[in-house]
């Protein structure tokens, strides 16, 4: 049997920008690598007599492929991205209404269904939905020496025996959603599982917690931004978006450090997410002139 | 040709085996004997197996087996209209749906409704809907739903008969069970209940009389209550298949009541009041 | 024990409505009128009500190659849930790019017939995403070699129309449509082809057959999970609506992991997936014994 031994954990370049789009509630890209997705939600707005849900808001993700219709493949996918958005919603402040998630995938370079679901979850943040929890994707997959890659390209994908894509939530950092191609062993699981819970839990800096601080990191530099909107302390700000992830600890420390924000921002500490959007969402005009 | 972006989609073009088979498939005889070892000329019909309350989810359902036809036809309603305008305030509303699975046919169906089945449904809802007491189920909808799991010939016909059992089933109120038979005139002589390679067998020599015909009849009131035929007939051999197909309902009917006895003893007495 | 379960469930009601309508509420109506409720009380009891354990199957059966139309076919019932699958082979041109490798189309088709919850039309959006997950089981678990299907390099190969239709929707079809499609398979019988080499076209003898060879049993076991934290084994269409989050587990058998496919819905620890593994795991052995032995018992009565 294949052993696991060496995790390579590195993500590719990733990003994020959010409110680039004017139509949409609230909108995001996020890129991975070449790997790229468009999102803008629209909603809560009415709903179509058929779909409404009494006691909660219809969630209806709608998957655009890069070329052509969307087919099977992209309806499985929308299922995915639906339920998990479901899942961390909180769906019943809305009830009898609907919300709608286009996500446009702009270039596919592998660990898609990944990508895609970190760009709902910040275009539902960009639209000042109520949630409780965030959540972020992460795909990796076992190569022929049965070495761990995580955020694979379409190149590594091809290679790979076995692809696995989940979906963890910030708070209780448990599984939201799995999703596996090729076979492997339930070791080779296991290992994934231990290695992820492990690493999310200590913030070493696994494949989910490095997407998780990153998300937070987005958030913060956001709000960081407003803020220094007003106070003037621009530059500095500037400067760490442009650092690497590594280095994005330290910024998140000085972020937390600043007397603006007032209570300090650590990782185990909730991130008070409510407060912020509402904040955010009261920034955002004097942001945009 | 639009691509169908709802399914996992094969190669564009695929054919069938059996169009470059070696050996021609055996073609059905046209005198004596019928394939199976039943009569010819004669209302030989095949000996069916009912069964009523095989679906759960369904408020009435009914499979039929005629040798290798199988159906199954699942009954849902009365309920609400989906469709507001047309909803009538006087009479409930009758739907029929009747599908082929792709593998039910020697060539492989495509999932998409084609015309035959389109066809199918409107004959299916003109044969049945005589039979039912609609007017007891006012702005409400009753929807029939046949599949075909296999055919093999007289389809329809099965599909009428199938389609009334489970509408008795679901306890809907009608007038008469309806009953379907079908038969396939090849000159002078015929085929009753015909399997479907006697069915879509082309008489080489051109000559008159050559047609399909199916019956639904409803027997206690002695009413024919749908009637389709193809083909080119004269009018006494039509008049005389009639007579033909209504003889082999005949032969059905008590199998359906047995059939229908026993869903209701399965069904036990109404649980009491305690 | 879970006609205790019913007079608790009674007496609940009897504290909402008051106790002069009690006696006339029967226990189907509480069913309706407060579903979750109903299974909670069945849940505190470690039992459901339909009798079974958390962790039972409904009682699965097998039957094959009851449709003749078909190159093979398997019908299942897994409680009430019951699954046609049938195979219909034809002949076409391999692909460009993969010239060795033949194809297999697998289609869920869940029709207004099966449950009163679905419409005529275009396949639902469940029935799409079943679709895909079978196309995924077969293509990650390797069940048949695509090039076992090549008849002529880059020229002819087989193409396997896997057709599952749903007859009667009571919850997990999932493992429904695994079972069948393997089923199936395992009795689909291709006729023999030859190339003519002096015209090219393909010559079928429709009186020799051979069977295919299945290289895997994947076998799936679906979970629910109930109030985000109960984790019960085969749901029901009425506990899948209930349930706040579905998971399905697909095992072969050297217990390797073809899929393990949670499209979301509120989370679920390691330990318990852990949990579902295992039990995936030994749900596989009987299911392959099941098909096994309906196929032996077939083979024998020809």
């Amino acid at each position: 049997m294949e052993e696991c031994e060496s995790i390579n954990v590195c993500l590719r370049e990733f990003g994020c920008e959010q409110s680039l789009l004017s139509r949409p509630d609230g909108s995001a890209s996020f890129v991975q690598g070449d790997t790229s997705v468009m999102a803008g939600v629209y909603g809560p707005a009415e709903v179509k007599v058929s779909k409404e849900i009494y006691d909660r808001a219809t969630l209806e993700v709608l998957i655009q492929p890069k070329v052509g219709l969307p087919g099977v493949r992209e309806r499985s996918q929308e299922q995915c991205v639906r339920e998990t958005c479901e899942a961390s919603l909180l769906l019943s402040l809305h009830p009898r209404s609907s919300l709608t998630l286009v996500l446009q995938v702009l270039h596919d370079d592998g660990s898609l269904l990944s990508c895609l679901l970190n760009a709902a979850c910040m275009t539902l943040l960009d639209a000042g939905l109520a949630m409780n929890c965030l959540f972020c994707g992460v795909t990796c997959a076992i190569d022929a020496d049965g070495q761990i890659v995580t955020d694979p390209t379409a190149a590594q994908e091809k290679e790979s025996r076995a692809l696995m894509t989940f979906a963890m939530d910030s708070t209780d950092r448990k599984v939201l959603m799995t999703s596996t191609k090729g076979s492997f062993s339930v070791q080779e699981v296991c290992v994934f599982f231990c290695f992820l819970l492990v690493e999310v839990l200590s913030m070493c800096g696994s494949a989910g917690g490095v997407g998780h601080h990153k998300i937070k990191y987005f958030i913060t530099v956001r709000v960081y931004r407003l803020y220094v909107f007003h106070s003037s302390t621009a530059a500095a700000v500037y400067s760490s978006e442009s650092e690497s992830i590594r280095e994005d600890l330290p910024v998140l420390q000085r972020l937390s450090e600043t007397p603006i924000l007032q209570k300090p921002l650590t990782e185990s500490q909730n991130f008070p997410f409510f407060a912020i959007l509402v904040f955010y969402q009261i920034h955002t005009k004097s942001y945009r002139l | 040709m639009p691509t169908d972006n709802k399914r996992v989609r094969g190669p564009e073009l695929s054919q069938s085996p059996a169009l470059f088979a070696c050996k021609a498939a055996p073609v059905a005889p046209q005198q004596g004997p019928r394939a199976d070892g039943r009569q010819r000329d004669q209302v030989d019909v095949r000996p069916v197996f009912v069964r009523c309350g095989l679906v759960s989810q369904a408020k009435g359902s009914a499979y039929i087996e005629a040798g290798d036809t199988k159906l199954m036809c699942c009954v849902y309603g009365p309920k609400e209209t989906e469709r507001k305008d047309e909803t009538d305030m006087k009479c409930g509303r009758l739907t029929t749906d009747m599908r082929f699975a792709p593998f039910s046919c020697p060539e492989r169906g495509s999932w998409v409704q084609g015309s035959q089945d389109k066809d199918f449904s409107l004959m299916l809802h003109e044969s049945l809907q005589p039979a039912l007491c609609l007017h007891k189920y006012p702005r409400s909808q009753i929807d029939v739903n046949v599949v075909v799991l296999e055919n093999s010939g007289s389809v329809l016909a099965h599909a009428v008969t199938c389609a009334s059992l489970a509408l008795a089933d679901a306890g809907i109120e009608m007038y008469d069970l309806v009953l379907g038979c079908s038969i396939r005139q090849d000159g002078g002589s015929y085929v009753a209940d015909p399997s479907y390679a006697e069915e879509t067998y082309c008489s080489s020599d051109g000559a008159s009389d050559q047609g399909r015909l199916t019956v639904a009849f409803l027997p206690s009131l002695n009413q024919i209550s749908g009637l389709q035929s193809d083909g080119e007939m004269s009018a006494e051999t039509l008049t005389a298949g009639v007579r033909t197909c209504i003889e082999g309902c005949y032969k059905l009917y008590p199998v359906l009541q047995q059939a229908l006895i026993k869903a209701v003893r399965k069904a036990g007495p109404p649980p009491s009041e305690s | 024990m879970h006609i205790v379960c019913v007079a608790n469930a009674n007496l609940q009601l009897l504290s909402l409505v008051g106790p002069f309508c009690a006696k006339f509420i029967p226990v189907c109506s509480y069913r309706t009128a407060e579903p979750l409720e109903y299974h909670r009380s069945f849940l505190k009891e470690n039992c459901r009500p339909d009798g079974r354990d958390l962790s039972e199957f409904r009682t699965t059966t097998l039957n094959i190659g009851s449709i003749s139309t078909a190159d093979g076919s398997a019908l299942v019932k897994i409680g009430n849930t019951t699954i046609i699958c049938g195979i219909k082979a034809e002949l076409a041109n391999p692909t460009v790019e993969s010239p060795d490798k033949g194809y297999i189309v697998p289609n869920v088709d869940l029709p207004p017939l099966c449950s009163s919850r679905f419409r005529s039309g275009p396949p639902s959006e469940q029935a799409q995403a079943a679709s895909q997950f079978m196309a995924d089981i077969i293509e990650s678990s390797e069940v048949i070699r695509a090039e076992d299907l090549c008849i002529d390099r880059g020229k002819l190969c087989w193409v396997l129309y896997c057709d599952m239709m749903c007859l009667d929707y009571d919850g997990n079809i999932l493992d429904a449509c695994i079972i069948a499609l393997m089923a199936a398979l395992k009795n689909t019988q291709l006729p023999e082809v030859t190339i003519n080499k002096e015209t090219s076209a393909p010559e079928v003898k429709l009186e020799k057959k051979h069977g295919l060879t299945i290289q895997k049993h994947p076998v799936g076991s679906s979970f629910s999970v109930f109030d985000d934290s109960i984790l019960i084994v085969d749901p029901t269409a009425e506990e899948e609506i209930l349930s706040t989050a579905q998971l399905t587990v697909v095992t072969d058998e050297e217990g390797r992991l073809c899929s393990a496919h949670k499209p979301g819905g509120t989370s679920l620890s390691g330990e318990k997936l852990q949990e579902c593994i295992s039990r995936a795991t030994a749900r596989q052995k009987e299911i392959q014994k099941l098909i096994d032995k309906v196929l032996h018992s077939v083979k024998s009565a020809e």
